[in-house]
């Protein structure tokens, strides 16, 4: 692959968080344009560290941003906001505020602040929620319910309409079927494959569960320590390479189990 | 970490140190509090409290001897009662008085009075009778109660408004994450507890200095005081609004108004209404005693029937008061209800 096709390219980009923690360390990755990359990885392995580090809600403390060619400045998150769309792990909708609200607030940075205030969103905007909301599997009876009244699916749903709204050439998701039962998994990822197909974006995933990886991927990309250990299609993902990924060390059982090694071992990986 | 650490962990359970019942360390705090609540006692005369309370109670119980609480609260209460309704206003005095149309519901009357003179000739007292005409509406003083009663509410009104806007300020500067920086984050919190910290009483009486005798001061000393309270709510609350939704706006872009206006009021609202409700109720009763200093309202009629010893009126300002309060109470558990 190119890198003039790339649509995202991190070079050596690295986040070293307050207490010292170095959550993500030089990491190079190059997702090309229209591709579904899952991140994979146990807890604590970075991956919604470096989903931060691209939507903007940390500044890496290290290394360049580049979407589409160009490298993103820290701190201008309003013009990030509109290209570039985040679904969050668990509940990130604002519970109280409507269905419809949820999904518009996700164009916000495409409203002057008056507007945004007043909550003038304008009629076409409204009616490109009421699509997507379609889009997506709700119907018209939920448009002014409040968002917690919802169920985790129906939650999830609304997100990826919120994500889509603002037309963003780049969908960053995190962990998005983390607290969902596995059919409902299931939908909602393909739902996330489909509208991104749809609408022409592409998407960086992170994800803990190895067969949906398996089952969604274009490309699966490994991190463990804050380092990518691992790049593949998901046909090439074996026990050997699963096996190097979930290594022992990062685990509490496996540090209860052999303290010593494993204090060295998180050591080697945190330096 | 260090070596003591391990030597303790590392030693059987049965030996295990267990901690006494009391430390000694309680124990000297629990007696320290005693000795202080002793002293204090002496000097706000808690023993003598009990002893008149407890007095009042067994005569009030056995219905014999007598207790100076009961005797005292008897005779307030006596002079009290009957609540003075009426008002009663001598013709001569009212402006531009119109025999043919009195007010509604009110009549006239011929009051006779005796009055004692001294003669200068004889130097001897005489008595005469004088009549004066008299205009007696039934309910006329409980209409001005009243009338005092929603001017009362009216400053509270006013006051709890002027608190919530003085708030807003106060709530978004004051909240860490949407303060500017440190300097004015500490500044703001500071105004907010200086504002509580002057009981609005005291700063009424030297707002009625500066505004004249009336509702002004009082709205004002309201207002001030309840926005260092609302302030401090309405900040705390944004500081802990839930953080998910405030970063997936922030990641979609949106600056720290809009994250104010869709993250974070959305999810405080309900709270900040029920702390709204409760200044209100608090304001309302503070708004009936802050006349006393002359700042409006009801409590300054109070004051001065007090003063001039006119207790039916003073009973008829507390039954109003009373009731108003009680009414209060619940029209709010109703709202609260529905609200919630
Ligand atoms: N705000 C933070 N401050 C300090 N350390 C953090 C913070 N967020 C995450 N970390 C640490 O950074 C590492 C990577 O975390 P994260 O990116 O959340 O991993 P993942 O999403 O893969 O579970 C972990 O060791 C975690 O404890
Ligand atoms: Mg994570």
């Amino acid at each position: 692959m190119s890198d003039a096709e790339a649509m995202l390219r991190l070079h050596g980009v690295g986040v070293r968080y307050a207490d010292g923690t170095v959550a993500l360390d030089a990491v190079e990755l190059s997702v090309p344009r229209g591709q579904f990359c899952v991140l994979l990885g146990s807890s604590g392995a970075g991956k919604s560290t470096l989903l931060r580090a691209v939507n903007g809600l940390i500044v890496p403390s290290s290394g360049v941003v580049e979407l589409d060619g160009q490298a993103l400045r820290p701190g201008d998150l309003r013009s990030r906001g509109r290209k570039i769309a985040t679904i969050h792990q668990g509940i990130d909708l604002v519970p109280r505020l409507s269905v419809l609200d949820n999904v518009l607030c996700g164009d916000i940075a495409a409203l002057p602040l008056w507007r945004a205030l007043l909550g003038r969103f304008g009629r076409a905007r409204q009616r490109a929620a009421c699509m997507l909301l379609a889009e997506v599997g709700l119907d018209e009876s939920q448009l002014y319910r409040r968002a917690s009244e919802l169920s985790g699916g129906q939650q999830q749903r609304v997100g990826i309409a919120r994500a889509f709204i603002s037309r963003p050439p780049l969908v960053l998701a995190d962990e998005p079927v983390a607290s969902l039962d596995p059919r409902i998994s299931r939908d909602i990822l393909a739902l996330l494959r489909r509208s991104a197909r749809m609408h022409g974006a592409t998407v960086l995933c992170s994800l803990h569960q190895i067969e949906l990886a398996r089952e969604f991927a274009d490309r699966i990309v490994g991190m463990r320590g804050g380092r990518i250990v691992l790049d593949c299609a998901p046909q090439q993902l074996d026990d050997a390479r699963l096996a190097a990924l979930y290594q022992r060390g990062t685990s509490d059982a496996a540090v209860a189990a052999a303290p010593a090694a494993a204090a060295i071992e998180i050591e080697g990986l945190r330096a | 970490m260090s070596a003591s650490d391990s030597v303790v962990a590392a030693r059987p359970p049965q030996q295990w140190a267990l901690r006494p019942w009391l430390r000694t360390r309680t124990l000297l705090l629990l007696l320290l509090l005693a000795a202080l609540a002793l002293v204090s006692a002496r000097r706000t005369e808690i023993d003598r409290m009990f002893a008149l309370s407890a007095e009042a109670v067994a005569v009030g119980v056995g219905g014999e001897g007598h207790s100076q609480v009961l005797d005292g609260l008897a005779r307030i209460v006596g002079h009290l009662w009957p609540l003075q309704l009426s008002e009663t206003r001598p013709v001569s005095r009212i402006e531009n008085f119109d025999r043919a149309q009195l007010p509604w519901g009110s009549h006239l009357e011929v009051e006779r009075r005796r009055e004692q003179h001294l003669d200068p000739d004889t130097l001897q007292m005489t008595e005469t009778t004088v009549e004066r005409e008299v205009l007696v509406e039934p309910y006329g003083y409980l209409l001005h109660v009243l009338w005092l009663m929603v001017e009362t509410l009216e400053i509270a009104a006013w006051g709890t408004l002027i608190a919530i806007v003085l708030a807003a300020p106060l709530a978004v500067l004051g909240a860490r994450g949407y303060s500017p920086n440190r300097a004015v984050y500490a500044l703001t919190r500071g105004i907010s507890s200086l504002l509580r910290a002057i009981p609005d009483l005291v700063s009424a009486l030297f707002l009625v200095l500066a505004f004249g005798f009336g509702p002004i001061a009082g709205v004002l000393a309201l207002g001030l005081h309840t926005a260092g309270f609302l302030g401090k709510f309405f900040a705390e609350d944004v500081e802990n609004a839930p953080r998910g939704p405030q970063d997936a706006l922030r990641a979609a872009g949106a600056g720290r108004l809009e994250l104010l206006r869709y993250a974070v009021l959305p999810q405080v609202l309900p709270s900040y209404i029920g702390y709204i409700q409760y200044i209100l109720e608090r304001n309302i009763r503070t708004a009936t005693v802050i006349g006393i200093v002359g700042a409006g309202g009801i409590g300054q009629e109070l004051k001065g029937r007090f003063e001039m010893f006119d207790f039916q009126h003073v009973g008829t300002i507390l039954v109003v008061i009373f009731l108003t309060v009680v009414a209060l109470e619940l029209i709010t558990g109703r709202m609260r209800a529905r609200l919630i």
